[in-house]
């Protein structure tokens, strides 16, 4: 049963995975063979950018295009458990967000790997990309449930993003004068893992993965249920 | 003699290469109730677009009074009251906000009205139109094409969706408000045993082209059933009219067009059977004929 | 009337939230940060409205039309409204007036903003300049998008793809013009980095010479008296062309509705698309800057670095020097220069030598001349460093730069020490002391200086000790720029060098020792062909005629950089020629590294580059073996393009 929940969403995502793949892949050997600007820059770009673009495309569809087609009332009839249904949606989404990144960390280990970027740094860089990626999809798909297609769905994703960045901002602004306090700051924000990854900070980075950790944990269940919900309004 | 409220001629239409006109004549009385009848996808939508100025035709000509339809778009729709199948209004707007917003296109905009119309079809004025009921919805669309008391309405499948009390409940609102005041009410569906009871004229379009049209009387009384005793193979070739044979039971039905007793005779003659009986068939049976029948083909017992 | 109030009004309605969200994220964030700015510096500026408009300016007009496009031509809402009386172009001006209102209110609002606060804050008029012509180009580049968006979103009717598709469209907007030459007259990042506009003082209106009144007009601000507004005439171009793109665009999107044109595409294509055009602008881009010249061989030098300022390598034969100028903090963050000496012999087992620090002078060993170090080095005598070292000063009496120190020092790098065995005093041959060294070289055992307009001559005896011959007050290197004016290429058609003494030289080697001397511009040498390059061009001359100790040559070749190679920071700090090939050093920071041009014909073609991003590449020599040695903390040894190597295969 779970199997075949699995198939469908791979059937349904899996082109998107190779998207993610041909472009990004492609753009960090191409970028990192071609020495068109610091490798960092590059690593960067594909790292995290990447994870905000796999994070807007997967987060898009994933509920949103089964509203506007109309196949949720039908998929939440089926004998499953709509949780179950939520995670599966979750597990796969997140897989596809993640494995062009991975994508991203070989070639360019293989390609840049300590030549000006320790491959260390590198690996720490595409890691936090990663992360980046799955709690930006999983902030995404809770709060843009309700929305009725993927284009609203996308502009909940979009409007996430500039949240945090706005908040970023204003903290900065407003506590300059304490860099711990701004330091902590991140922490609250998934932009911390990205900025933690890149930097020394190794007690924030911890505190960041548990915060966001924390965070995922409940917005998952809440999601969930706003799902199983969702769902059940329409039958 | 009076030009009719609705002429067509000669109408073909394509969309790319699928060809769904193909030369449709039709005309509507002034003051009738017209049925447009045809299955899904016949091209009634496309004939009514094409009355609206919304498609351009490949041929032919549409005339609205004295108004062409492809020449005279603005004046046809300012006299014109339409209603589209399942038609979708901007969902942000209250009903009195859509109400007022669609009259300032009408220089014939009747406010008090349309502010009776609100209440006689039982509308909520401060709801928003995406949260209106199926039901709701197709009354605010008679409405909008009501307000400027226009001398033509054209109904495109208006009660799709509703339930059998919502539909009961619309065509009543329409024959109230319609028949009375000598508005010309085209008509398109495809629940025939609604248009019944209210149309005037009916046409049945069918593979592109008008294939019967009339008034619903003369219609029902045309068209007849006439029940066989069989008698193993029968071939109603040369005999005109036949629209259709079925074996039903020990009888076979034959009905034909344009029933005549020189016609009965006809085909008792080259069944070698005698008829039976004689069916009065509705008009759900008569659209069944002229849309699917077999045209009197070989039948076996 | 009524109608088009009513028309108004529902496009208000619909479109309100951009505006609102628009002017939260471009408006409000600006002022936040300006307030915050206050605060600590009692400065009320913001620098981000005119990056946010650039960076994400077009996105948002996107939005805006694609969103009232496609909301009003879903299926059914179409029949619905087309079926009233509204005419489609009431329509479709209404909703793109509408949109466009919203588009351009929100993103201009905060430029004007910027503008008025950087002439108040410090009125630096030229910096208001700036943002003026962001606030200009660019706005007409947003209205192009708009409209662009517009038509793709009456033709394709979903939103989604409607973006996907529109963003596609912007990236070619916005960046083929930069990539594709011929189109550079369209790009806005080309037409901005002109600055094509300017807030100036009326003064300096007249200044430039006839090519550029050309090119610019002026206008005097009514309500400043002596401020004028310059503007370039390229500007008209571009804003011509993007209005009659947005015509455009806006006829075809009223036409496809009349017409019910529909772009049917699916999502995954949609998405194909977009990356496509990415990769394939992406793909231009490396094609055109990126790395494809052959590291043979790489030598680290240093590790350790400070702020590395410039670099400069002597070779003969595989043999050299390379050094460094390196610019250090220390404990009270003042920065302190540091020279630092490699000796190297590529043909060794253990290339380069253990660093040999210059002792810390002021002023230092070492005189800097433009890009070249005023050394003079030979393999004859390996040992030896020949230097020119000076320093000026304020003069009291009359408040100029004078001389006050100029000497030609000979180093001994013996035991691997930097020890200054030999010293010439310059000072009191010198007629006029105004002027500093401006280029030094080693020609058939003589040392030549040119210094403060006076020519010397330096003789080598055996064991390296130069005396000094001739100190003769004698314009070298470029004397004159005339002959035919090339008003579209702005530059002279004709150069003349004026030419050190010939005793025992060749008239190539004269050519060669006075291009040398030239120190502050950036030129080489090869037979009777000279190259020189700046940031704005690459001009290659043919030796005409020589007479009077005066060569003129004649310009056959001109290239100016691609868009892209400005956006990129084309700074030429070096150039060798050979072979007919151009071996230029960009010293820009992020774009840095070595480009290869061919300059045998009139059209000078880049054919090769080399680039070690993050790592300054500071001077390049020619190795005997073809191969180019480029040198910063690292020696690179790099292989010449395959033109280059057929070439030379060629002629042997």
């Amino acid at each position: 049963m779970i199997k075949a929940l699995f198939w469908k969403e791979w059937c349904e995502q899996r082109w998107k995975l190779a998207y993610g793949c041909v472009i990004l892949v492609g753009f960090t050997l191409i970028g990192l063979r071609s020495r068109l600007t610091p490798d960092e820059f590059i690593v960067i770009f594909a790292s995290a950018g990447g994870s905000i673009l796999m994070a807007l495309l997967v987060g898009m569809g994933l509920v949103a295009t089964e509203k506007s087609e109309g196949s949720l009332a039908m998929l939440l009839a089926l004998p499953v458990r709509s949780w179950k249904i939520f995670a599966v949606k979750m597990v796969m989404g997140a897989l596809v967000c993640a494995v062009p990144i991975v994508g991203c960390m070989a070639v360019s280990l293989a390609v840049a790997g300590g030549r000006e970027m320790s491959a260390n740094r590198i690996a720490v860089a595409h890691l936090g990309g990663i992360s980046f990626s799955v709690i930006m999809l999983v902030w995404m798909v809770a709060f843009s449930i309700r929305q009725p297609n993927e284009a609203r769905a996308g502009l909940v994703g979009i409007g996430v993003f500039m949240g945090w960045v706005f908040f970023v901002f204003l903290f900065v602004k407003v506590f300059y004068k304490r860099l711990d306090l701004v330091l902590w700051g991140l922490v609250i924000t998934p932009l911390g893992i990205l900025q933690f990854a890149a930097s020394e900070g190794q007690m924030h980075t911890l505190w960041a993965v548990i915060v966001q950790a924390v965070m995922l944990i409940f917005l998952l269940l809440w999601g969930g249920y706003r799902f199983g919900k969702e769902g059940r309004s329409k039958l | 003699m009076n030009e009719p409220a609705i002429k067509i001629e000669g109408l073909h239409f394509s969309y790319g290469r699928k060809k769904v006109l193909r030369g449709v004549d039709l005309e509507v009385p002034v003051g009738s109730i017209f049925g447009f009848l045809g299955r899904n996808g016949s091209g009634k939508t496309t004939t009514i677009k094409i009355l609206l100025g919304l498609l351009k035709p490949d041929a032919g000509v549409c005339k609205i009074g004295s108004l062409d339809s492809q020449k005279d778009v603005m004046k046809v729709r300012q006299s014109v009251g339409y209603m589209a199948e399942d038609q979708q209004m901007f969902g942000w707007m209250k009903v009195t906000q859509i109400i007022k917003w669609v009259g300032s296109f009408y220089p014939g905009w009747d406010e008090k009205f349309a502010r009776e119309l609100v209440d006689l079809l039982e509308l909520p004025r401060d709801t928003r139109v995406k949260n209106l009921s199926k039901g709701q919805n197709s009354r605010l669309a008679l409405l909008l094409a009501l307000g400027h008391r226009p001398k033509i309405v054209i109904l495109d499948d208006p009660t799709l969706g509703l339930d059998p009390i919502a539909r009961k409940d619309f065509l009543r609102y329409v024959i109230g408000l319609l028949q009375s005041n000598g508005v010309t009410v085209f008509f398109s569906s495809h629940l025939l045993y609604e248009i019944e009871p209210v149309a005037d004229y009916v046409a049945i379009l069918e593979d592109g082209v008008i294939v019967k049209t009339g008034k619903t009387d003369e219609l029902r009384q045309s068209v007849k059933k006439i029940l066989l005793r069989s008698a193993g193979d029968i071939e109603f070739g040369g005999v005109g009219g036949i629209l259709d044979v079925a074996k039903m039971g020990e009888r076979i039905a034959v009905t034909i067009e344009d029933y005549s007793e020189a016609k009965r005779e006809a085909i008792e003659k080259k069944s070698g059977c005698a008829a039976v009986d004689e069916v009065d068939l509705n008009l759900d049976e008569i659209f069944e004929a002229f849309v699917i029948g077999n045209r009197g083909k070989k039948v076996k017992v | 009337m009524r109608s088009r109030a009513a028309l108004l009004w529902k496009e208000w309605r619909e479109v309100r939230w951009f505006f609102i969200v628009g002017a939260a994220i471009f408006i409000a964030w600006p002022l936040i940060e300006a307030v915050s700015n206050y605060r600590l510096w009692q400065n009320f500026y913001s620098d981000m409205p005119s990056g946010m408009v650039l960076l994400f300016g077009g996105f948002f007009a996107i939005l805006v039309s694609v969103g009232a496009t496609c909301r009003d031509l879903q299926e059914n809402i179409v029949c619905f409204w087309q079926s009233r009386p509204v005419a489609i172009w009431r329509w479709a001006v209404t909703k793109y007036v509408m949109g466009l209102a919203v588009v351009l209110t929100v993103l201009t609002v905060p430029v004007l903003m910027q503008i008025l606060m950087a002439g108040g804050a410090d009125g630096s008029y030229k910096r208001a300049g700036g943002f003026a012509s962001v606030l200009i180009c660019h706005t007409f580049t947003l209205i192009l998008v708009y409209s662009l968006s517009f038509v793709v979103g009456c033709l394709i009717r979903s939103p989604v793809y409607a973006v996907i598709f529109s963003v596609a469209l912007a990236m070619l907007v916005y960046f083929l013009p930069v990539l594709v030459p011929p189109l550079e007259s369209f790009s806005v990042f080309n037409i901005i980095m002109q600055s094509p506009l300017e807030i100036t003082h009326l003064a300096f209106q007249t200044q430039g010479g006839p090519w550029f009144a050309e090119k610019m007009r002026v206008v005097k601000i009514p309500w400043a008296d002596d401020l004028a507004l310059r503007y370039n005439i390229d500007l008209l171009r571009y804003i011509a062309f993007a209005l009659v793109g947005s015509f455009a665009a806006v006829v075809i999107a009223g036409i496809a509705v009349k017409r019910n044109w529909r772009l049917k595409i699916g999502q995954k294509l949609m998405f194909w698309l977009l990356g496509g055009v990415g990769m394939l602008l992406f793909l231009t881009v490396v094609f055109q800057l990126g790395s494809n010249l052959k590291c043979v061989r790489q030598m680290p030098v240093t590790s350790d670095r400070g702020m590395s300022a410039r670099a400069a390598i002597a070779c003969e034969d595989s043999k050299g020097l390379i050094l460094l100028h390196d610019v250090w903090l220390d404990e009270s963050s003042t920065g302190r220069d540091k020279y630092r000496l490699w000796r190297f012999d590529l043909s060794s087992a253990e290339p380069i030598s253990k660093e040999i620090v210059l002792p810390v002078q002021v002023p230092p060993m070492i005189s800097w001349p433009g890009n070249k170090a005023a050394i003079a080095w030979s393999a004859e005598q390996p040992q030896l460093l020949y230097a020119v070292r000076d320093s000026q000063s304020e003069d009291k009496a009359d408040g100029k730069l004078k001389l006050n120190a100029a000497e030609l020092l000979t180093i001994s790098l013996a035991d691997n020490e930097a020890v200054v065995t030999d010293k010439i005093d310059l000072l009191p041959h010198i007629e006029e002391p105004r002027g500093l060294c401006e280029g030094m070289c080693i020609c058939r055992d003589r040392i030549f200086v040119n210094l403060s307009g006076q020519l010397f001559i330096f003789e080598l005896e055996t064991d390296g000790k130069p005396i000094l011959k001739s100190a003769t007050k004698k314009r070298v290197g470029i004397c004159g720029e005339s002959g035919r004016r090339d008003a579209s290429r702005q530059t002279f058609a004709t150069m003349s060098i004026g030419l050190v003494p010939g005793e025992g030289l060749s008239v190539q080697e004269q050519l060669a020792v006075s291009v040398e001397l030239t120190g502050y511009r950036v030129m080489d040498i090869e037979g009777d062909i000279v190259v020189e390059t700046n940031n704005d061009f690459i001009k290659v001359f043919r030796l005409k005629e020589v007479r009077d100790d005066i060569a003129t040559l004649e310009m056959f070749g001109y290239r100016s950089p691609t868009a892209l190679e400005r956006l990129a920071d084309f700074s030429p700090g070096q150039v060798f020629l050979r072979d007919g090939f151009a071996y230029i050093l960009n010293k820009s920071a992020d774009f840095g590294g070595l480009t290869v041009y061919d300059i045998r014909g009139p059209q000078i073609r880049r054919v090769g580059h080399y680039a070690v991003p993050n790592e300054r590449l500071l001077a390049i020599a020619p190795l005997p073996d073809g191969n180019i040695l480029v040198g910063g903390n690292k020696l690179h040894i790099v292989a010449p393009p395959k033109a280059a190597r057929t070439y030379k295969a060629q002629s042997n």
